[in-house]
């Protein structure tokens, strides 16, 4: 689990190098698809730690359902627990989207350098997510056992995984932040 | 609005009356007992046990759950999924339930019912092995003889047998040249089912026969073509099938009594109950002893209620002692209780602690309105709450959860519409400018325009619960008459975190240099209030310095808030998401209407849950993380009291 979050960060820099390698030969290029590209890393990473952290608690969560299907409401939330990761990365593209005006209908124009500065503006979400979304996973999984064996304690069972979180909303407002005040356009 | 005090009672009572006085402390449900044997060494040596009888009430309780377990097992019990989720449960009077036992007694179904489930416990290892054998013989369909004629012959030896597909080829090579043949029945993805026929009087057919290590299937006792056992084997299947159809039939017709038979289980769990505090009790000659605890405002009427049984029931009230592990039980007004679900959430505090819950409760209020910060999704809240409280039968007590959504969805009402939230940006394509309208003159404040202004007044509300948990520890302090510990532990951080402040964003000119000098103050405080302890006085410099590095501590759970942005903003961007792919979705030809219908409805509820799920599980680690670290003071056990639990319905007085 761990080596495969390491892959799909070790490809993501991959990307980013070949995609500077190609800036650095075609000097002209546009700043668009790169910013796009951060929206997109955002969306794909939050939405890839998510699939994975929602995933696991399924699983565990599946198998408890089977011995007492009663348990169903109190494990579903523990379940969406780690979904949010994926909902903040769309939340970071829209904000792509807002800043670079494309609501009002406009297509903006790019240096490659504004370009950049909006990409690895949403890498701070991208990576936070990706990461805090397995962990959380596997958190909710845990915390599922719990509520397995002592029900009453399902309140307590949804704090721990949302201790996880904190990093994936830190992630997130570094990204607004950044997006809102740190981005030269 | 406390830790409910509490008093130790004692309770003596002759001995046929025990079980009526535990009937009675059941039914008012506000004593915790403990065992008289062992509580208190000196006084419970004294005390025999009690002895008990509760093999029959055990075995009618049996009787009753097998009967509900049958007639259930073919019926899906229609529940919505927030029953379900908070336990909602029919309310039954008890005079009804016990009107119920006496007229019912599940002996006649139980009959019928244990003879059904024990036939479906034989059908369905029948079926097991029906299938395990339907199975086997699907490889051999294609053998169109009957088993019994393949046998061996005085010059042939005829061996059945099943070998991986991959060695299939092996096994056809060795065939050649030795009087052996080889026929494939039938092959599936991994075996082949092979027939082999070898003379008897050739050394090389049998060595070629072993070589081809078959592993060998006996068909031998087995009559009739494959195709004909497995006919035979389909209709017993289909026995079995209709078998299970009559009894689960004959189950649906009697789904009637299950009513009844709830009832009845839950009135002999009662009985079950009392008889099972038999081990609480203590006995001498001719009496009882009972103990126990019981928050003091309940003494009195538990004092009325046992003295109504007879006049040879003594209570004794007694305050607790210093050694003594008094369970913690919350008392706050109405309107309060709602909030005890967070503070139980982490656990409660020590007996004779502070209570939190009447703290936290503005504090949770606003964090939650900020988080969800739409005020269309908190009329939604608001209103589905109150519904469900209003619909569900639910027993008092239970209700508190839905309470609380309730009161928090009023609060998203208010902090929605000052951040400009309904249902996203709903009203700004909506044809009604007076909605605009209304939007923008209740604005005081949109996250998204000015998010450096909100992230700034999330850290300012943490700061102020920060500073709010410091005061309390404090106080706590002053209440146990620790000056020093006041004056030098939390004093000085009381004084130094606003000075800071003032210093960092206050206004400019001589109150910012007030402020420094207010600041280096404090610091100085704090290192001298935590070198005090050091004996070593070369080290006290370095105890001090050490304090103050937790000045970082105090800077985390600051920025911790932030997340209150962070989850308002998700919540108002996704939703107008929603809203933007919605007017898309409107767009489509023909079924434009019913696309944005849907995915409005569909797209919005999804959200709501979301962000309700995680405005909750914030706004609550807002207080046990941050708020709780400065001034709680856990390790109370919970007031676990002796009374009515039931499976099925709830009992009402």
């Amino acid at each position: 689990m761990f080596a495969m979050s390491l892959g799909i960060v070790a490809a993501t820099i991959g990307i980013a190098m070949i995609s500077i390698g190609l800036t650095l030969l075609q000097i002209t290029m546009s700043g668009l698809p790169i910013a796009l590209m951060g929206a997109a890393f955002a969306v794909v990473l939050g939405g890839v730690g998510s699939s994975m952290g929602v995933g696991l608690a399924g699983e565990a969560a599946a198998g408890v359902i089977a011995e007492d299907p009663d348990k169903f409401g109190k494990l579903l939330p523990l379940q969406a627990l780690p979904g949010t990761q994926g909902i903040y990365g769309v939340l970071a593209a829209f904000l792509v989207m807002f800043r670079l005006g494309m609501f009002a209908g406009q297509v903006p124009v790019l240096t490659v350098d504004q370009g950049w500065q909006v990409f690895f503006a949403c890498l701070p979400v991208a990576l936070t997510c990706l990461v805090s979304g397995i962990y959380q996973g596997r958190a909710s999984v845990a915390a599922i056992g719990l509520v397995a064996k002592r029900p009453e304690e399902s309140g307590k069972a949804l704090i721990m995984p949302a201790m996880v979180e904190t990093y994936a909303v830190l992630g997130l407002i570094a990204t607004i932040l950044l997006l809102m005040f740190g981005v030269n356009i | 609005m406390a830790v409910a005090r509490m008093k130790k009672i004692s309770v003596l009572v002759l001995k046929p009356l025990a079980w009526q006085v535990l009937e009675v402390l059941q039914r008012q449900g506000a004593v915790q007992l403990v065992r008289a044997r062992t509580e208190d060494p000196d006084l419970g040596s004294g005390l025999a046990p009690v002895p008990v009888e509760t093999g029959e009430i055990e075995r009618e309780l049996e009787k009753a759950r097998l009967c509900l377990r049958h007639l259930t097992r073919f019926w899906r019990e229609r529940k919505g999924f927030i029953a379900n989720f908070i336990g909602a449960r029919r309310g039954v009077s008890r005079a009804q339930l016990a009107q119920n036992a006496g007229q019912f007694s599940p002996d006649e179904l139980f009959a019928g019912c244990s003879r059904a489930e024990s036939r479906l416990d034989e059908i369905k290892q029948s079926r097991s092995g029906l299938t395990a054998r339907r199975q086997a013989l699907l490889a051999w369909q294609a053998l169109d003889m009957p088993l019994e004629q393949l046998t061996d012959t005085p010059g042939c030896r005829v061996i059945t047998g099943q070998l991986a597909v991959r060695e299939l080829s092996r096994a056809q090579q060795l065939t050649q040249a030795v009087p052996v043949h080889l026929e494939v029945v039938h092959q599936d993805g991994r075996h082949a089912y092979v027939v082999v026929l070898a003379r008897r009087d050739s050394a090389d057919a049998e060595a070629a026969v072993r070589a081809m290590e078959l592993t060998a299937v006996s068909l031998r006792e087995l009559a009739g073509t494959p195709a004909q056992l497995l006919a035979g084997v389909d209709r017993q299947l289909q026995e079995l099938e209709q078998e299970e159809a009559e009894i689960a039939a004959r189950a649906r017709q009697l789904l009637g009594e299950v009513p009844r038979l709830r009832m009845y289980a839950d009135w002999v769990a009662l009985a079950g109950q009392v008889r099972n505090r038999a081990a609480d009790l203590g006995a001498t000659a001719a009496t009882v002893l009972l103990r126990g605890w019981c928050p003091e405002r309940q003494v009195e009427r538990i004092r009325e209620a046992l003295y109504a049984i007879s006049p040879a029931v003594e209570l004794v009230a007694e305050d607790p002692g210093p050694g003594d592990r008094v369970p913690v039980r919350l008392e706050n007004p109405g309107w309060v209780q709602p909030f005890e679900v967070i503070t139980g959430i982490y656990g409660y505090p020590k007996y004779g602690a502070l209570d939190p819950t009447p703290l936290l409760a503005p504090f949770f209020l606003v964090f939650f309105g900020l988080a969800l910060s739409d005020a269309g999704y908190g009329i939604v809240l608001t209103f589905l709450s109150v519904l469900a409280i209003r619909k569900l039968d639910l027993p008092r007590g239970s209700t508190r959860l839905l309470r609380l959504l309730a009161y928090a969805g009023v609060s998203t009402v208010v902090f929605g519409a000052l951040t400009g939230g309904w249902f996203g940006d709903l009203f700004d394509f909506l044809p009604v400018p007076a909605l605009r309208q209304a939007r923008a003159a209740l604005t005081v404040l949109d996250p998204l325009q000015q998010p450096m202004t909100m992230l700034l007044v999330s850290l300012a509300l943490g700061l102020v619960q920060i500073w709010f948990g410091l005061f309390l520890k404090l106080r706590a302090f002053l209440a146990r008459g620790a000056w020093a510990d006041a004056l030098w532990e939390t004093g000085p951080w009381l004084f130094l975190l606003p000075s800071l402040v003032l210093m960092a964003a206050g206004p400019a000119g001589p109150w910012r240099q007030y402020a420094q000098n207010a600041a280096l103050a404090g610091a100085l405080w704090v290192m001298a209030g935590a070198s005090r302890q050091q004996p070593k006085w070369y080290l006290k410099p370095f105890t001090g310095l050490w304090a103050l590095y937790s000045i970082t501590g105090y800077f985390a759970d600051t920025l911790s808030y932030s997340r209150l942005l962070a989850l308002g903003l998700a919540t108002g961007v996704i939703a107008s998401a929603i809203n933007q792919i919605a007017r898309l979705g409107a767009d489509i030809p023909v079924v434009g209407a019913v696309a944005f219908v849907a995915i409005m409805l569909g797209g919005h509820a999804f959200n709501l849950i979301m962000n309700v799920l995680g405005s909750f599980i914030h706004s609550g680690r807002l207080q046990f993380v941050e708020f709780f670290s400065k001034f709680f003071e856990e390790g109370g056990g919970a007031f676990r009291p002796f009374r009515e639990e039931t499976e099925f319905v709830h009992v009402i007085d």
